[in-house]
């Protein structure tokens, strides 16, 4: 069952910046890019980097650890490559909110 | 590192420190690599065989048994060293030092930016003796020095993975490093300098003479290739050549090159790194290796040459664990590094001795060589030579 939890309020997260966020006992990142937000599975592939304690760049979080790229907006690395699941996210009100299962 | 005619004779050589990665940070548990320590309980025997074997340092990387994936929870980090210090408690604790940390609840508000979740290594109660730290960024390909025969049964094993690591870096800036050092120090936790290839180590002399960093250099060359330095000998030995004489390098590889180097290491008195972490792979195409047996051929490697193992003892002695420096004198002799430039010097300037007195010689460099200026420590004036 898909429900949505709140990760971050609106004010947290200016345009440009991340966060890990932990739902369920799991980590999501959350991104703000250019005022709309988004959210994907908060562990980088390679060796389990937190990707919300990355680096934003547009639409580009790179992972602090090897600097893996995702595009935030689709979950895939650009170019090809890995990818990372991608969360349906809304804000209501002062809140944003994640679908998470 | 200055070889002299009898550096290479095994009775001068400094003993092997091997240090042991057992962790595999890279792998998951269903990758079917069957010495990957999963469960608290393994993690900890891991080190135990490692020690057994005859490894003096343990490269740690936590895993949470319950997700499988490498532990970013700063207190089971923590909890885990005090695991590890009861349970090896002669062992080198190193921290691999890439790691940043999730905030504590979901409660938490969106201060983990930047760097701070990474300099809370330094805070790690128990501490660790040592923690990674890399100087200058690199491109990190672990692509360009393997086929994807060498990730076989990995998640990496496809053009999508391999894709996927080829464009990797290793984030390492001023902004970084230069706080972290600082950071380190006033826990009492030594760098292990983690470098890529020459660039870097000029980078750590720099800090070293201005004054950024003031203690034992000690570290490891990731030479993995695409963006670091490669498998050509040529390049290791000049990294032993522009290695000061008083530090204490290691140097790894990726897979199955790991053989060589840690033959060639071994012979030219540097010290060697075994696990799973860099090699999944005995020296033969296919044959698996565990982190133990990689531990246990350098031990014989290094008996052929007649060349000792080093205790845990004489590890904490050679690394100079929980030795400072206060000065950047200080650390420039104590490395055999000429001193700074004063104002108007020419020419290549060294140390000479003050009112006659000979610095005492002792056994300092990887290579057993013995190095001017540790015993009595007196500076003396520089000169132009």
């Amino acid at each position: 069952m898909v429900e949505f939890k709140k990760v971050a309020a609106v004010d947290e997260l200016s345009p440009g910046q991340c966060k890990t966020a932990i739902v369920n006992d799991s980590y999501v990142a959350v991104y703000n890019v250019d005022g709309t937000f988004y959210a994907t599975a908060g562990i980088c592939p390679h060796q389990g980097g937190l990707l919300g304690n990355g680096t934003l760049n547009g639409c580009v979080v790179k992972c602090p650890e090897h600097g893996m790229r995702f595009d935030v907006t689709t979950g895939v690395m650009p170019g090809g490559g890995l990818s990372v699941k991608k969360f349906e996210v809304k804000v209501e009100g002062s809140d944003v909110l994640v679908a998470v299962e | 590192m200055y070889f002299t005619d009898d550096s290479l004779l095994p009775e001068n050589m400094s003993p092997l420190i091997i240090t042991a990665a057992p962790y595999g940070p890279m792998y998951l548990p269903n990758e079917g690599i069957e010495d990957l320590p999963v469960s608290w309980d393994e993690q900890v025997q891991a080190a135990v065989d490692c020690s057994n074997a005859g490894a003096t340092i343990l490269h740690i990387h936590v895993r949470d048994p319950k997700t499988g994936h490498i532990s970013k929870n700063f207190k089971e980090y923590a909890d885990q060293i005090g695991r590890l210090r009861q349970a090896v408690p002669k062992m080198i604790l190193q921290i691999g030092g890439s790691i940043s940390f999730a905030p504590a609840d979901d409660n938490s508000k969106a201060q983990w930016q930047g760097y701070d979740t990474r300099h809370m290594l330094a805070e790690i109660d128990p501490k660790p003796d040592q923690v990674t730290v890399a100087i200058g960024s690199s491109q990190y390909d672990l692509t360009s020095l393997t086929s994807m025969d060498d990730w076989a049964g990995t998640r990496f094993a496809n053009p999508q993975g391999m894709w996927a690591m080829a464009n990797m870096t290793a984030d390492a800036l001023p902004e970084f490093y230069i706080e972290h050092l600082k950071r380190l120090r006033e826990h009492g936790i030594q760098a292990y300098f983690a470098l890529g290839h020459v660039h870097s180590i000029e980078i750590v002399e720099r800090l070293i003479r201005q004054g950024l960093y003031m203690g034992p250099m000690n570290g490891f060359f990731s030479m993995v290739g695409g963006g670091t330095c490669g498998a050509n000998p040529f390049d290791w030995m000049e990294l032993i050549r522009r290695t000061p004489h008083g530090s204490v390098f290691t140097y790894q590889s990726i897979f199955r090159l790991s053989h060589p180097l840690a033959a060639f290491c071994i012979a030219l008195g540097q010290h060697t790194r075994a696990g799973i972490e860099d090699n999944l792979w005995d020296t033969a195409k296919g044959k698996r290796m565990t982190t133990v047996q990689m531990i246990e051929k350098h031990v014989r490697m290094a008996r052929e040459l007649g060349r000792e193992i080093a205790t845990a003892d004489d590890a904490h002695r050679i690394l100079k664990i929980g030795v400072w420096y206060n000065s950047v004198e200080e650390t420039l002799i104590n490395l055999g590094l000429p001193p700074n430039r004063e104002g108007g010097q020419q020419g290549f300037i060294g140390y000479t001795t003050t009112g006659g007195k000979i610095y005492k010689a002792q056994t300092a460099g990887s290579d057993g060589h013995p190095l001017a200026g540790e015993g009595e420590q007196e500076i003396g004036k520089q000169v132009t030579v």
